[in-house]
Formats: structure tokens, sequence, C-alpha cells
């Protein structure tokens, strides 16, 4: 297959929110050592901008990298296990294979061009060196980029320690001037300026920055929570802090565990110096993982002395004080660097807070666990709040996992969830950890009785008949002999999916299953047990050959599902009928069905969902001669099953087989090439558009986007140079304007290029003019 | 002291297990390194039920667990075994 050109580069890199200063040196040498080792690991000290060198590197060389650079984020997982996981999330793939996941990947990745980005490695070392020696070996076109306080230690591996911000040498005589150009002293300055407009360094304070500089030991993050103080302290000040916070440290003692102490004590200097209110807050956000919005702050942090409404005011003030970052984007999410979440949760401890923190946080992702299970008409919303809050979700089972008392509310949101994994995995991740709770629960009890409902759930979903079937028949007999009706009606629709494979049942028993769901639903009003008791019975009948009788169960259960809006059953309902239809001989229903089907699981994120229905749509337009649809609807069904690494079940080989040569005989195999060729790399929006057998879709105005892009992308700085550019300044005039180097002016030039995929400052121009021109058309 | 370690391996080829005892030798490698000796002495794949066997000479159980952790290949259970080596003069007719 073609390269992709250099401006449509996939990454997941997220935007610079503030500059990056210095590290000339070493980010020449890591863009040299990339392309000779294809493992690299930057080390050193917390604090030392490990992570933010990485990802420059990587933004700069994505060009070298046809199949795109993928940041891997792993400060907040704790169980090695997840790590395969956390690269699938990363590169926007699902888990829904029933194979082992490392090789899966490992298939996946083999004949790709790309860069990962492992940040954070050194509390997962073996899992991440094993990750690393497996993939590189199977996959050529593979490089890695990690970072950790320590090497991998595997063969193969270049290390490359990252220093320190620069610092002259002590006792050296130096102008202001010179004093400025230090790298540890650009970051203060130019930190400090976004907070005091107009700081720089003169002769009035060169030495006093110098020293502040040094008791930091030029350590990025402790230079930028200093920083930010200047704007309500003086220098003096905030060093006269700093002393009484670090011991004074013998000459010569700067090693890595000297400077985690400076970094600790300077965080520790930070804490201090917060509001009353603003203290707790910091402790009760280190609960949680990967990130949080307010909504989540307040439901889990606020207390008697925080009320919810001043959660948001409170999260502010942390934004500003740097403790927190937000991220950019609608609605407004925060996150918090490792270390400083460390400390965070130390205090907890030590506020004796931990464990009703965890319980609330856990409680909260329970709540996202519930409106995901709910059946109703935000189920996409909720699958995608879900999926934004994994991190979130893997460190509330933990919690459940390590705590006795909480195993059933492990199994309660796993249970919940039961729809989300089935439609975005990770199903092998969620079966593993309900297989830890397992032996936690009681013999007999519902919450066994639960967990194994959803592990047969999800290992049939993975087509592992073998092991769901027992499960769901023993879910049923506790189900049973406990008197609890929602779980016989659940574990009876699980027994009922299992049927589907091992065809022990007869039909009698499958449907007095069916009737025992519906029976449960009316007495108890839910409808949605209604729905799937109903569905079965339209399932049963169809696989009985009897389609006049499924029709009616069918229909019935889909007036249900459309009445409250809901997707996920309705897409299991939809693929049954459409076959229904199908074999009565009614393909224009048949077809409106499954592009129904299809648009729901497209809505859903069910890329194995879609797979199917597009390939059942493949095969219809076949059945009418439409073959150059058909073939464009293989490629797009093959294309999306290669994203979550499944094979065509079986049972579908068949059909496939004889639509794809049916096709290939009619078209020839150029035309046929081309056409499914073409359902393969179409882009997913134009490819959602032609499943559904819509006009195809305008691309959006180009000034939408590009204002978009501008916004969401760049930072404050590269977006007011962007606009001096397109104004017409030339990289001196605009250092002159801005006070800083014209070598800045080109790094950030360069910057830009990279992230909007263009290859000159005439197109940057382009694009902020049109940027422009959409603004005053919006009067905005 | 010995270990047998279960797995279910559904859908698995081959390459994939000669990946995962390449994965599993790593594992037991880097740990021995660091002090604590763990040998993987071979796994036993079971096609008609999906399930792998590998045994394993540790000092400890943990240890054990620590590496087959670390593989990204979840296991069903780890449990303490016993080879059993018949004496020769067993089948001395």
């Amino acid at each position: 297959m073609a390269e992709a050109p250099a401006r449509s580069r996939p990454n997941n890199l997220p935007a610079e929110l503030t500059s990056f200063v210095g590290r000339r040196k070493q980010l020449s040498e890591v863009k040299r050592l990339l392309t000779r080792t294809r493992l690299l690991t930057l080390t050193g000290s917390g604090g030392a901008g490990k992570t933010r060198l990485a990802l420059r590197a990587a933004a700069e060389m994505a060009r070298s990298f046809p199949d795109g650079v993928w940041l891997v984020s792993l400060a907040s997982i704790d169980d090695p296990q997840l790590v395969v996981q956390a690269v699938f999330s990363a590169l926007g793939l699902q888990d829904v294979s029933g194979g082992w996941s490392l090789s899966t990947l490992s298939g996946y990745l083999a004949g790709k061009r790309l860069l990962l980005v492992l940040d954070n490695c050194e509390h997962l070392l073996d899992s991440c060196a094993l990750l690393a020696v497996s993939l590189l070996r199977s996959c050529p076109g593979l490089r890695v980029l990690a970072t950790s306080r320590q090497g991998l230690g595997t063969t193969g591996e270049t290390r490359m320690r990252v220093p320190p911000l620069s610092l002259p040498e002590d006792g050296a005589w130096l102008t202001p001037e010179q004093v400025a150009t230090c790298e540890a002293v650009a970051l203060l300055s130019e930190r400090a300026a976004a907070v005091l407009p107009g700081f720089r360094v003169d002769h009035t304070n060169s030495s006093a920055v110098l020293r502040l500089c040094r008791r930091l030991d030029g350590l990025p993050l402790a230079l930028e929570l200093a920083a930010v103080r200047l704007e309500g302290m003086t220098l003096e000040q905030v060093l006269n802090g700093l002393e009484r916070e670090l011991p004074v440290l013998a000459r010569g003692s700067r090693g890595v565990e000297a400077r985690q102490r400076t970094l600790d004590a300077t965080i520790g200097w930070s804490y201090g110096l917060l509001e009353d209110v603003e203290r707790p807050l910091w402790a009760r956000l280190s609960v949680f993982a990967g990130g949080f919005d307010e909504e989540a702050a307040q439901m889990v942090c606020a207390g008697p002395e925080l009320p919810p409404d001043r959660v948001a005011e409170v999260l502010a003030s942390l934004v500003e004080k740097s403790i927190i970052q937000r991220d950019p984007g609608r609605p407004a999410r925060y996150s918090m660097l490792e270390t400083v979440r460390q400390f965070g949760r130390q205090r907890l401890r030590e506020l004796g807070e931990e464990v009703t923190m965890q319980r609330r946080h856990r409680d909260w992702v329970l709540q996202l666990a519930l409106a995901a299970g709910a059946y109703g008409d935000k189920e996409a919303e909720a699958f995608d709040r879900v999926q934004l809050e994994l991190d979130n979700v893997w460190s509330a089972l933990d919690f459940c996992r390590l705590q006795q008392r909480e195993v059933a509310a492990g199994i309660e949101i796993c249970r919940q969830l039961q729809p989300y994994w089935w439609s975005r995995g990770p199903l092998g991740d969620v079966r593993r950890i309900l297989e830890t709770f397992y032996p936690l629960t009681a013999e007999n009890s519902v919450p066994r009785g639960w967990c194994l409902f959803t592990m047969a759930m999800l290992a049939g979903a993975q087509s592992d008949a073998a092991v769901a079937q027992p499960m769901a028949t023993e879910s049923l007999r506790i189900g049973r002999e406990n008197g609890d009706k929602k779980l016989i009606s659940s574990a009876s629709a699980v027994t009922l999916f299992t049927s589907v494979y091992v065809h022990q049942k007869t039909e009698e028993e499958l449907l007095r299953l069916a009737e025992a769901i519906i029976d449960y639903g009316r007495s108890a009003d839910e409808w949605s047990a209604v729905a799937v008791g109903t569905g079965w019975v339209c399932r049963i009948r169809l696989s009985q050959g009897d389609l006049d009788a499924a029709v009616e169960p069918g229909e019935s259960a889909l007036a249900m599902c459309r009445s409250h809006d809901e997707l996920f059953l309705r897409g299991i309902i939809l693929s049954n009928m459409a076959e229904v239809r199908r074999r009565r001989g009614e393909l224009d229903q048949a077809e409106a069905l499954a592009r129904e089907g299809a648009a729901g699981q497209h809505a859903l994120g069910s890329r194995r969902g879609l797979a199917m229905l597009v390939e059942t749509l493949a095969w219809m337009a076949s059945d009418r001669g439409a073959d150059v649809r058909a073939a464009t609807l293989l490629g797009y069904a093959h294309h999306l099953r290669e994203s979550i690494m499944v094979a065509l079940l079986p049972v579908h080989q068949d059909r496939h087989l004889a639509c794809e040569q049916t096709a290939r005989g009619r078209l020839g195999e150029a035309a046929f090439a081309r056409a499914f060729d073409g359902g393969v790399t179409m882009p997913a929006r134009e490819a959602i558009a032609f499943v559904l057998d819509k006009a195809r879709a305008r691309p959006a105005a180009r000034s939408t986007t590009a204002d978009n892009r501008l916004a969401s992308i760049l930072t404050r700085r590269e977006l007011e140079i962007a606009r001096l550019i397109a104004d017409g300044l030339t990289s001196q005039q605009i250092a002159a304007r801005l006070f800083i180097s014209e070598r800045t002016v080109t790094t950030h030039v360069t910057n830009m290029l990279n992230k909007l995929g263009l290859s000159s400052r005439v197109q940057l121009a382009g694009w902020v003019s049109e940027a422009r021109a959409a603004a005053q058309g919006s009067g905005t | 002291m010995m270990f047998v370690v279960e797995r279910r391996m559904p859908n698995v080829s081959r390459a994939d297990l000669a990946m995962l005892q390449e994965a599993l030798r790593f594992a037991c490698d880097r740990l021995t390194s660091r002090g604590e000796p763990v040998r993987c002495l071979g796994s036993t794949f079971v096609p008609g039920q999906a399930r792998l066997l590998t045994l394993f000479e540790a000092g400890s159980a943990e240890a054990v667990r620590t590496v087959n952790e670390n593989v990204h290949a979840p296991f069903v259970c780890l449990e303490a075994a016993i080879q059993v080596d018949p004496a020769p003069e067993a089948y001395a007719v």
C-alpha cells in the first residue's frame, strides 16, 4: 500500500500547553539515536522532563513514521497485565478477539512503521521490557521510545540520561544576559513571565534567579512550581521558603536521590503554601487515575469544608499554581503529573481519608457503569464516557479486588458495563479481573451468580463456548437457589446465548428460558428484559426455520427498543430480523434493517457489530447484482475486522466467499481490487455514509476545519506566531516583536508544520487566514 | 520447588506458543538475574481443550506469579506440583 502523505501521519500526541524551553542538545541527540536504535529509553529523576522531551522528539520525527507516533501513558496503570491493553487503547484499537492479546497486537503491528512512546515505565519495568522485546522481534518497522527512572534492562536497549536543565558552573562570573541564556533560568523566566507579565532577568535579580535555579537543581518541574509563586511572592521570599524546606546539601551530592529529595521538598513547599481548602482537594484528587472532570471532582472530593459549588473555583486555583493541568477541549478535563499525584496520595493517607475517597471514587465509577448498562437513550454518550475514564475504571476495580468487602461492588461494575465490554472490549482483561473476583465470593451467593453471568457473557462474546456454557448453567442454578428473579432472568439470557453454540437444548427448553425472561421483565417492569426475551423467541424461531413465527416477536422487540431509543439490544435484534426478512425474500426491508443496525453499532463504537452488519450488507448488495458496492463493503468490513483483530466467524465463511467470488467474477480482478481497496482505505465518515447509502457527505467547510484544528492543536505561543506569519512578518520581525530569539521562532514554526501536516509557511499563513475569515463570518 | 501454571489459550497458533515460551524464559531470566531464581521447565499444550500447562522450578509461588503476570498472558491457576520420576527398578521385569 502507498505511504500516507506526511500531512496525514496519525498520532495521539497531546497538544503542548506550555512552551518547550531549552533541551536543544538533548532533542538532537534523541532524534539521532532513534535513527540508529529501535529501543531508546530516556532515564532520569522524577521531574527532569523526560516525558516532555520524548513527546517533543516524537512530534518532530512524526514524518519518519508513515503509520504514526503513539503515546502510551502508563503512569496510572498499576497492573502489569494491563500494559498491552494500554497500547491497544493508545492505538485506537479494540481488543475483542479471543486470542492472546500480545500476539494479536504483534500481528497488527507486524507490517507497520510506527513509533511507540511508552511513558512512565519505572513501576512496570518487567512488563514493559517484555512488551518491547516481543514487539520489536516480530515487528521490524517498529521503534520504541520509553521514559523511565531507570532503563528497561534489556538487550538492544540504548539509554540516554536526561539531565536537569543546564546551569553555569559554581563560582563562574556571569553577566545578567549570560545568566538569562542558561536553560534553567530561561524556563523559570518564561514561566514567571506568564504569571507576572514583564518579568525578565536583569542586573537587579539575576543573582537571585540563579540561586533559585541552583537550589532547585535545574529540575523543570520544581522550577515550574516555583515560578508560578512569583505572582504573589518576591524572589527572596520564594528562596527563603525553599531554604526552610530544603536542607543544605553538601557540594557534589547532586545524585539522583538528592534530586528526588529536592523535587519532593519543592512539592511539599508548594503544598504548604496552599490555602486550607486547596490542600485537601489536592490530596483527594490523587484517587483519580488518568484524569478527571469537574463533575467527577465534585462528586468524589466535595465535603463539609469544600462544598460542591466551590470545587470549580478551587480547581482553577490549583491550575494556576501548576498543581493540576487543564487539558484543552470541551468539557474541561484535568490531570496531575504522577509525581504530584503520588505526593497527594501520601497526604491522603496521612489524613486518614484514603479508603473513604477510594470508596467514593468507586461509587462514581459505578454511576458511570450504571449509565452505560441502562439500555437507555444516552447509551452512546455513556459508552464514550466510560472509554474516556477507563483508567479510573481499572483503578476502581483494583480497589474492589483488594478490599474484601468491595468485591460485590466490583462485580456490579463489570456486570453493568457488559454491553460496553461487548461493544468495545477488552474482553480478555475483564474476564481475567472477574476471575480474581470469583474466589472472593461466597459459594452459592448472588454475587458469585452475577460474577459467573458476566464471565459467561464475555466468554461467549469471545466464542469460548466450552467455558461459557458451564458458567451460564451454574449462574442459573445459583439464581434459582436464591430465588433472585433478576439473576434468573439474566442467567437465562446467557444460557440461551451459549446454547447457540453448543445446541444442547431442545426448542421447548429454549422457549421456556425465553418466557422466563419475559415474565420477569413484566413483573419487574423492566422493558429491556421483555425485549431480550422476545428477541430470543425471534432468534429461536429463526434457527428452527420458522420464519413466519419469527416476525411478530422480532418486530415487537424492535418496537420496544426503538421507543426507548436504545441501540445495543436493538442491534442484536436488527441483525436477526434482517436475516428473517432476507430469507423471506424481502430484500428491501432486510437491507433497511441492516442499515439501521449498522448506524446503531457505529454510534456505539462497536466495530465488531458494525463489521458483521457491513458484511451482511455486502452479501445483500451482491444478491442484487451491485458488485462494486459489494466489493467496497467487503473491503470496509475487512478493515474493521483488522482494527479489532478478529477473523470472520467460521459460520459466515461460505457466504463471504460466495459473495467475493461472485463480485470478482463479474467485475474482473482489477476492478474488484480497486473497489475492495477503496473500502479498506475510505475515511471513516465517508465509509459510514456509504454503508448507510446516504449521499456522500459534503466535506466540512475547510475554514471551519482549519479554525478548529488551529485552536485545538497549537499552543497559545504558536498561535501567536502563526498569526504574525499570516500578517506577513519575517522570523526576525516576529522574534523582535515577541522578545524571543529567531531560533525559537523557527522551532515553533517547525512544530506547527509537523502538527498540522503542512510543509511551508505559506500554507500555514493560508490556514490562519481561512480561520480568521471563518471567525469573521460567524461573528466571533 | 515445582509449580505448574495453567492457561486457557483458545485460537492460539504454534507461533503464539513459541512466542509465549520465549516470553516466559525472558521473564524468568530477569527475575533470576535479580537474585530470585526461577526456571521454566517447559510447557504442554492440549489443543482439544485449549489448555497450556507450564512447569516451573522456583523458590516460591510468588516468584512464579511475578513471572507469569509479566508475560501478558492471563493464567487460570498456579499450583505447587510434584514431579514424579519413577526409579528405573520400577520397570524391572
